[in-house]
């Protein structure tokens, strides 16, 4: 199989469609059209975290790991918006410990964005987003400093994350912190069900941002994700009916969804 | 107007991405647009540094006020502080001395060339070039220049040194006379690439031994690697905690969990594949099935949702976090 480096005709069209179907979903939304977002008891307990670090008067930890700016930065940052809300409304200290100083800026801004929407802008202190390192364990080691001597109550992790994972989820669980941790990585998702009390999988964290808010624009795009992984899921079971099909009747040269699916433009020299 | 040139220009730089991606290679190419991706990846990379720039600044800002305030544990920020300018002041250091070794190593090759053109441009008439021997003074003159900027010590390891030896027989040799020599200059030409290669070994063994490259190996190799590495170490014991926690049979999900890492085990060692064989397979079986299944169910619905989030950003239809509210 060739290495993808531009788009074949079938995914141009997979592309345009998604769109239109993301475009409709949006529009729908927008004029006042209501869809569910199911129940996720992960982001219930974010708010249970807060409010338990509250009452035992101990601040409260949100990392977006080694996560650069790029999707899954920005689907934190909703879950970051809502849980900064709160803290400002209970006086909760928020520490953003960082890894990437172009994400530290991002986050900067939408924590202070949080503050100043509840009418507390003026409690935002900069000082507790802290730039620790670039490096992913001696951002670790510096994660786990920071919880060991603020004694937070509540951790939050949500983004990207690699082997340093469990370093940070155990050094939630040794302070006693109720932990809610989210990634798009398989590999660390397991870590985290290990060691947090609760874990979003996957698109979850995606969807997290829209369940908190609740903006027409984001529920809109959890519904829109829905119905084109709906459709994703559809090319599957043809994928594997066709392959199987294909591999008892070989003659068949129809069957080859591959090539439908990976074919080229048809121009010389492509 | 400001809002409207953000997302204008979150649009235009969106729109090449995809356009990119979408047109065939060979339109691409043909339109000149993936030469574009050059300056563009420049483009990142400069703003990247100003975020760098931002990081540090930011920790200046806040350890920097920890310590003039005496703040609580205000050495933890001293510490810090001279660590991170500790490390850029070294790291500059051993960065320009090795660029000063491979410029000055790379010249003394040029004369190698130079030597050699000036042969070729003689036998070929090369017009509008001076006459050999004054290019050749010009070799020599150049030569003596780098050879004066030597420091004691690697003049001392060069009069060991048989290329330099010879080179400088050589140059002696063109010095005296006052015609031109392409047999001495022809002779000359490989010495002064064993002289290149001798100075940048030479160059690079007495460095290593400088306080300099002690002291950039002391805070890097000497304190940086081994934190890191005794870190990572931690996992290990942090694994066999977080394993004896996940199998604590408290519900069937638990308990598939538990039975799976149990047979993937079996699967691994020795000892129990030498009790049942059938074990290797079964373990393939749950990574390459089950296992599989599941992590490409992830993928897919994060990269559906990536792809979702993406299209919402491109057309900055975002009306929460980023979207700010009139």
């Amino acid at each position: 199989m060739r290495s993808i480096e531009h788009a074949t005709p079938f995914m141009m069209f997979a592309f345009v469609f998604a769109g239109l179907i993301v475009w409709n979903f949006i529009s729908r939304s927008r004029r006042g059209e209501k869809f569910f977002v199911r129940r996720l008891p992960g982001i219930d307990a974010v708010f249970e975290a807060i409010g338990r670090s509250a009452e035992l008067g101990r601040p409260i930890s949100f990392s977006t790991g080694l996560s650069g700016v790029g999707p899954v930065l920005y689907a934190s940052m909703g879950v970051l918006h809502g849980i900064a809300q709160k803290c400002a409304r209970y006086g909760s200290s928020l520490f953003i410990p960082q890894n990437d100083p172009a994400a530290m800026a991002v986050v900067e801004d939408v924590a202070r964005d949080a503050y100043r929407a509840v009418g507390k802008g003026a409690q935002f202190d900069p000082q507790k987003i802290v730039f620790l390192s670039e490096e992913q364990f001696a951002f670790a080691s510096g994660y786990m400093g920071l919880l060991h001597r603020e004694k937070v109550g509540a951790a939050f992790l949500f983004g990207s994350f690699a082997g340093e994972s469990l370093i940070l989820a155990e050094a939630g669980q040794q302070v006693g912190a109720m932990q809610v941790a989210a990634s798009v990585s398989p590999e660390q998702v397991a870590f985290f069900i290990a060691t947090s009390d609760y874990t979003l999988i996957g698109e979850e964290l995606f969807a997290a941002s829209a369940y908190l808010s609740q903006e027409p624009v984001q529920v809109g795009s959890v519904r829109a994700q829905d119905v084109v992984k709906f459709l994703f899921f559809i090319l599957i079971i043809l994928g594997v009916t066709f392959a199987t099909l294909a591999a008892i009747f070989p003659s068949l040269s129809f069957l080859n969804l591959e090539t439908f699916m990976l074919g080229s433009w048809g121009i010389a020299g492509e | 107007m400001k809002e409207l040139l953000i997302k204008f220009s979150t649009f235009l730089a969106g729109l090449y991405f995809v356009f990119e991606f979408l047109i065939p290679g060979t339109w691409s190419e043909a339109w000149g647009i993936d030469k574009l991706n050059e300056p563009i990846s420049n483009g990142f990379v400069a703003i990247g540094s100003m975020a760098f720039g931002l990081g540090i600044i930011n920790l200046v800002r806040i350890h920097g006020k920890t310590i003039l305030f005496r703040s609580n544990k205000w050495f933890y920020s001293l510490a810090l502080l001279l660590g991170l300018f500790g490390m850029i002041v070294f790291a500059s250091l051993d960065w320009i001395e090795n660029l000063t070794i491979t410029k000055t190593s790379d010249r003394i090759l040029l004369l190698k060339s130079f030597s050699e053109k000036i042969i070729t441009d003689y036998d070929n008439k090369t017009p509008n070039v001076l006459d050999p021997k004054s290019r050749t003074d010009f070799l020599i003159k150049a030569w003596n220049q780098e050879k004066n900027s030597f420091s004691p010590e690697l003049m001392d390891t060069f009069k060991s040194n048989l290329s330099f030896q010879k080179v400088e027989e050589l140059i002696q040799t063109l010095s005296r006379l006052d015609s031109y020599s392409p047999e001495t200059l022809r002779e000359l030409a490989p010495n002064f690439a064993e002289v290149s290669t001798f100075y940048r070994s030479a160059s690079s063994a007495s460095y290593e031994n400088s306080m300099t490259k002690f002291a950039y190996k002391l805070l890097n190799n000497g304190i940086f690697v081994p934190l890191g590495a005794a870190m990572f170490s931690l996992l290990g014991f942090y694994i066999a905690g977080a394993a004896y926690r996940a199998f604590h049979v408290r519900s069937l999900e638990a308990f598939l969990m538990m039975a799976a890492a149990v047979l993937v085990i079996c699967g691994q060692t020795t000892f129990t594949l030498g009790i049942y064989s059938g074990f290797s397979e079964i373990r393939a079986w749950l990574l390459q099935v089950p296992n599989s299944a599941a992590f490409r169910a992830i993928t897919i619905g994060a990269g559906v949702a990536g792809l979702v989030l993406a299209f919402r950003m491109w057309f900055s239809v975002e009306s929460g976090v980023f979207g700010r509210k009139k």
